[in-house]
């Protein structure tokens, strides 16, 4: 198994996906980092260190929008993949969270993925020269 | 209607016939003020006629003087004579008993000159009798006497006459100050007469006004009614048709305002039914919104697990253990069982809203119930993080209750995965207690507490404040509870964190 040398920050309140996206992506080689709670997320965050952060949206105490946006401020250049089994999320948006703009949601995944989807949207998120995380 | 009939029916207004009445006193007070002063001048005018007669007397007597000396000189006849007296006499007789005298009806004259009539009357009697037995008895064919009695007799004459006019004269002049006393009083009649008319007049211009006010006071009654002031009431003052009137227009304002209350009242009670079914559109998008993640996230592990594995079971580099593989292919089963339970929620609560819910009741031990769901529940959490016990009195081995076995798993597992779900490190206790003749049951953790948002609605459908659960558990576990005899009810721990949601259940007799 090729190391890529790429290291990824999953952060899912479902203890089960969490560890599913995690062998999913370990196994093409890069490094994952996997919380169940945003508390403990921040708590550990390393700004700088992950290539790509992939945050579930639905979560209790501090939601996704709400964990982006901390820790889009200690890393600003942190590339963001949001993932929701919710089947509207612009519902969840305007009632539950105050501090997201849906305008800058760019990079969306629903629940359940394949292997074969994530894997392309992360490599495609990983290409250097496009840098258009919102 | 016949006029008659109307007339009639019109009477019978209580407001017309007050009118009326005082229109017939002031056509009676008219009536009665003409008869009295005509009266009055007619009384007037018949003294005038006796002063007139009275005057005629003096004219009379001279007259009869002038023939009698005429007749006595032998240049007139005893006809003659005997005219002037019966003319005089007529005359009186018109004063004393009344009667026509040259044309003119006269009166008697009134009692109270009867004395001075009498008087007249007696000079009259006195100048006849010495005509009659001086002259006209001693002229049957012969000399009335000699040339000296002649002379007696003539100045006997002018002394009768003078007293006979003399009399008339004092008749005259006390009919005349009679008839200017008279004239006098008639106008003071007249001037009390007018005064008390108008008097009257404006009485009765002052009591239809009050009979009519009424109209005026609910005149302004409906201008504020008009102005939205439904609260004005009119006072009730008079019992006939104005105040029926003011009857009829209170009970019709109370009857108006009423009816608009009644309206508003609906309209609320239509605004608070929109507004719940709004709030009930609002949760059931958001249910079906949750229903959707809860079925879409168990199927992720299933997913991602199963391509896993058959990646592997083709040959393919996998960084999975064999070790390994019997725990993702649990995840798998345990993500499956997951789905299924949701479904049947789901499908409970449907059978709960079409009461269609059936409880296979027999007889188990809450004692057993409570180990087997405790059992489930421990696979579930991180021992390391979450102490999960259970306790009970020693002597209670076990707790008989009348129920549907598997629901009752079904309520203790719901309430300890909810105390699992919230409780990331700390404790989660189960109590089982004897109570009389029933059962308690509560579990207690030392999460974060019921969110004071969501506390008054905990166990309405879609009710939630987790990240993940439909909102359909406790629900449900309330429905069974109930289902069974028992109550369910949940609150905040007020020593240390965390709720405590308990339930009791009837114990089998």
């Amino acid at each position: 198994m090729a190391q890529v040398n790429k290291r990824i920050l999953i952060v899912d309140d479902e203890k089960d996906v969490g560890r599913t996206l995690k062998l999913i992506l370990e196994n093409y080689g890069f490094d994952i980092d996997c919380f169940t709670d945003s508390a403990t997320a921040l708590e550990k965050f390393n700004p700088n260190l992950y290539d790509l952060i992939i945050l579930d949206i639905r979560m209790a105490e501090i939601n996704g929008f709400e964990l982006y946006d901390q820790l889009k401020s200690r890393d600003p250049k942190i590339k963001t993949l949001f993932i929701t089994a919710l089947n509207s999320v612009e519902s969840y948006n305007t009632r539950n969270s105050k501090v997201y703009p849906l305008k800058g949601l760019r990079h969306f995944m629903k629940k359940p993925l394949s292997s074969e989807d994530l894997l392309g949207q992360v490599y495609s998120m990983m290409v250097p020269e496009e840098i258009e995380d919102g | 209607m016949n006029p008659i009939l109307a007339l009639l029916h019109r009477a019978k207004s209580r407001v017309i016939l007050k009118i009326t009445l005082l229109v017939i006193v002031e056509i009676g007070l008219i009536c009665g003020s003409f008869f009295i002063l005509t009266y009055y001048q007619s009384q007037g005018s018949s003294i005038g006629k006796s002063i007139n007669a009275a005057g005629k007397n003096r004219y009379l007597t001279s007259n009869s003087l002038f023939q009698t000396e005429k007749f006595l000189d032998g240049s007139s006849n005893i006809l003659t004579l005997e005219n002037g007296i019966n003319n005089l006499e007529a005359n009186i007789g018109a004063l004393k008993y009344g009667g026509a005298i040259s044309g003119a009806n006269i009166k008697s004259v009134p009692p109270d000159f009867s004395g001075y009539l009498n008087n007249v009357i007696r000079d009259f009697s006195a100048y006849k009798a010495l005509i009659q037995d001086k002259i006209i008895d001693r002229s049957q064919g012969s000399q009335v006497g000699t040339p000296e009695t002649v002379l007696v007799l003539r100045q006997d004459l002018e002394a009768t006459a003078s007293n006979l006019v003399r009399s008339s004269d004092i008749l005259v002049t006390a009919l005349g100050s009679y008839a200017d006393n008279n004239s006098q009083n008639l106008i003071m009649l007249q001037i009390f007469l007018a005064i008390l008319n108008i008097g009257i007049l404006v009485l009765i211009l002052y009591l239809v006004t009050r009979i009519l006010r009424p109209i005026s006071v609910l005149t302004q009654a409906t201008r504020e009614i008009k102005k939205g002031n439904l609260s004005y009431h009119v006072e009730h003052k008079s019992d006939d048709e104005l105040g029926e009137l003011t009857d009829s227009f209170n009970s019709m304002i109370n009857s108006i305002r009423a009816y608009i209350e009644e309206q508003r009242r609906l309209s609320d009670e239509l605004k608070t039914a929109n507004q719940e079914i709004q709030q009930r559109e609002r949760m059931k998008d958001e249910f079906i919104n949750v229903a959707a993640h809860e079925m879409r996230t168990p199927v992720q592990p299933i997913l991602g697990l199963s391509e896993l594995l058959k990646s592997k079971k083709r040959g393919n580099e996998v960084a999975v253990t064999d070790g390994e593989e019997d725990e993702l292919l649990d995840m798998i089963i345990s993500n499956a069982k997951r789905l299924l339970l949701l479904e049947e929620n789901i499908l409970d609560v449907s059978r709960l809203e079409n009461k269609l819910l059936k409880l296979n009741k027999e007889e188990c031990d809450l004692v057993k119930i409570i180990s087997i769901a405790i059992q489930d529940a421990k696979n579930q959490i991180d021992k390391n993080m979450v102490e999960l016990a259970a306790y009970k009195p020693t002597e209670l081995n076990t707790l008989l209750v009348y129920a549907d076995r598997s629901k009752l798993i079904q309520v203790v597992s719901n309430l300890l995965n909810n105390a699992i779900k919230v409780t990331k490190a700390g404790s989660i206790w189960i109590y089982l207690e004897k109570d009389d003749n029933k059962a308690i049951v509560s579990v207690k953790d030392t999460g974060p507490g019921i969110d004071p948002s969501v506390e008054a609605k905990l166990f309405l459908k879609f009710v939630t404040h987790s990240s993940s659960g439909t909102g359909l558990g406790l629900f449900i576990s309330k429905s069974i509870v109930e289902a069974h005899g028992g109550k369910i009810w949940a609150f905040n721990n007020t020593s240390g964190k965390g709720a405590t949601f308990a339930f009791t259940l009837p114990l089998l007799e």
